[in-house]
């Protein structure tokens, strides 16, 4: 019943691959021999129900916990098994923007926009201002730099995330549910953003999303998780076609299927 | 590490509530100077800037201390804060704990203070005339305070440990997802670093030489 596996990209050349990933959480087997690579250059998203393991994946790929099985390469390199230094280096070469935007509430918007800038990499005051304002820009932001993180509203703190992954410059966007919660029309414009932050800055990117329809208009390549591994892969259309239930409950937004609401 | 620690010094006084401080000060004085002048007539007016006071105000800032501030960093590690902070290339220790540590020894001595002057001042307003010349026949002089704030000192310092071991303790497992989990999480983090802060208080108090009869 497995759907179409469109060629992704070779794992050497991904900045992105997953390759046999396991894990648990307690003792529910969360990930089942995970495979999956992203074209580097592509918007690609991971699309699963919630609870499907793609926040847990993320999390493996960044080094911030260990698998139970198989490896998860950023930029080439198995976070999980780096030394420090080398950790840090990719990181420094990767944007994350997480659920809700998990800003730093003790910092203004330029504190959270130039973390990486000022308090990672060190870089002069003027430098780092310089670069918020610019990143700000990136996103459609202005003169918001001294707000304080709960002055803003949801659509503009998911901007400010934005923004703050971007500020360094990184080769690889990762992005853990960037629109969820958001009215269709802020939903849309963070879409639209991704893209031209892609354009712009000639990124790879990687999308954790529960919502199909919100990722396939951008999404050049796709993968469809369930129970613990990847149904499904291929381009949107390769997707809408596949005979697997569960691709289709997740496309069509059925309760009923195989996956569980 | 020196601003974030200040902002986190401003907000522990804030919540401490100085009125709070003083009144439990106050309380503590009176009871003290009461029975100093009474029944056991033993106990110097130094213990108090030496040992009390720094007592007092530790185990009433357990609570902005050690339980709020160890609520704020369990809602920051549910909230993926935590996690940003390490991809990011942030220190948990450098980011989160130093500045606390810091923030705890650098509040305490203030409450301490307000202790101090909470205490001696009704004395030496003449608004307690048992306490006033309790207290006056002792002679407090000013390394009897400076040793009560060196001891406050360490006690907002071990509040601030207990705070960030029990708010950055890893949550449980479970399939329901962090966001449903947040408030008992939270809750649990505070509760624990709220007792776990008292035990520590008086803990430490006792291994400095403290009493509780003076």
């Amino acid at each position: 019943m497995s759907a179409p596996v469109a060629p992704a990209a070779a794992p050497a050349e991904s900045p992105f691959v997953l390759d046999g990933l396991r894990a648990g959480a307690g003792d529910r087997e969360v990930l089942r021999d995970l495979r999956f690579a992203a074209p580097r250059g592509a918007i690609a998203a991971l699309i699963g129900a919630a609870g499907a393991g793609k926040s847990t994946a993320l999390r493996l790929a960044l080094g911030l916990a260990r698998p139970t099985g198989g490896r998860a390469l950023l930029l080439g390199r198995d976070l999980a098994a780096a030394s420090s230094a080398e950790r840090a280096a990719t990181l420094q070469r990767v944007g994350v923007v997480w659920p809700g935007g998990a800003l730093f509430p003790d910092r203004d918007v330029a504190g959270n926009v130039g973390f990486v800038l000022r308090e990672v990499q060190r870089r002069p005051r003027e430098e780092v201002a310089r670069a918020v304002r610019e990143s700000l820009l990136l996103v459609g932001l202005k003169h918001v730099e001294h707000l304080a993180v709960d002055e803003l509203g949801d659509g503009v703190r998911r901007r400010v995330a934005l923004a703050r992954a971007v500020a360094h410059r990184p080769e690889l966007l990762l992005l853990d549910e960037p629109a969820g919660g958001l009215d269709p029309i802020a939903a849309d414009a963070v879409r639209e953003l991704i893209r031209q932050l892609r354009d712009r800055l000639a990124l790879s990117v990687v999308l954790l999303t529960r919502d199909p329809a919100w990722a396939f208009p951008i999404a050049e390549h796709a993968a469809i998780l369930h129970a613990g591994r990847v149904a499904a892969e291929g381009s949107p259309a390769a997707l809408r076609a596949a005979p697997d239930p569960a691709v289709q409950q997740l496309l069509a937004g059925r309760a009923h299927g195989p996956i569980e609401p | 590490m020196i601003a974030p620690a200040l902002g986190q010094c401003r907000r522990v006084l804030f919540e401490a509530g100085p009125a709070v401080v003083a009144a439990a000060a106050l309380a503590s004085f009176a009871a003290l100077a009461g029975d100093a002048a009474g029944a056991s007539a033993g106990a110097p007016a130094t213990a108090w800037p030496r040992e009390a006071a720094p007592l007092v105000a530790a185990l009433v800032a357990c609570g902005p201390l050690a339980a709020a501030r160890a609520g704020e960093l369990a809602r920051l590690r549910l909230d993926d804060q935590l996690d940003a902070l390490r991809a990011m290339g942030g220190s948990a220790w450098r980011h989160l704990v130093a500045p606390r540590l810091l923030a705890g020894a650098l509040a305490l001595p203030v409450l301490v203070l307000l202790a101090d002057a909470a205490g001696l001042g009704i004395a030496y307003l003449d608004w307690a005339p048992r306490a006033a010349r309790w207290a006056s026949a002792e002679g407090v002089g000013i390394g009897d305070v400076a040793r009560g704030l060196v001891r406050g000192a360490l006690f907002g310092a071990a509040l601030a440990a207990v705070a960030c071991a029990a708010g950055l303790a890893p949550p449980r497992p479970g399939r329901d997802g962090a966001a449903r989990r947040a408030p008992r999480a939270v809750a649990r983090a505070a509760a624990r670093a709220g007792a776990g802060g008292a035990v520590a208080v008086l803990g430490l108090h006792v291994a400095l030489g403290g009493g509780f009869s003076w």
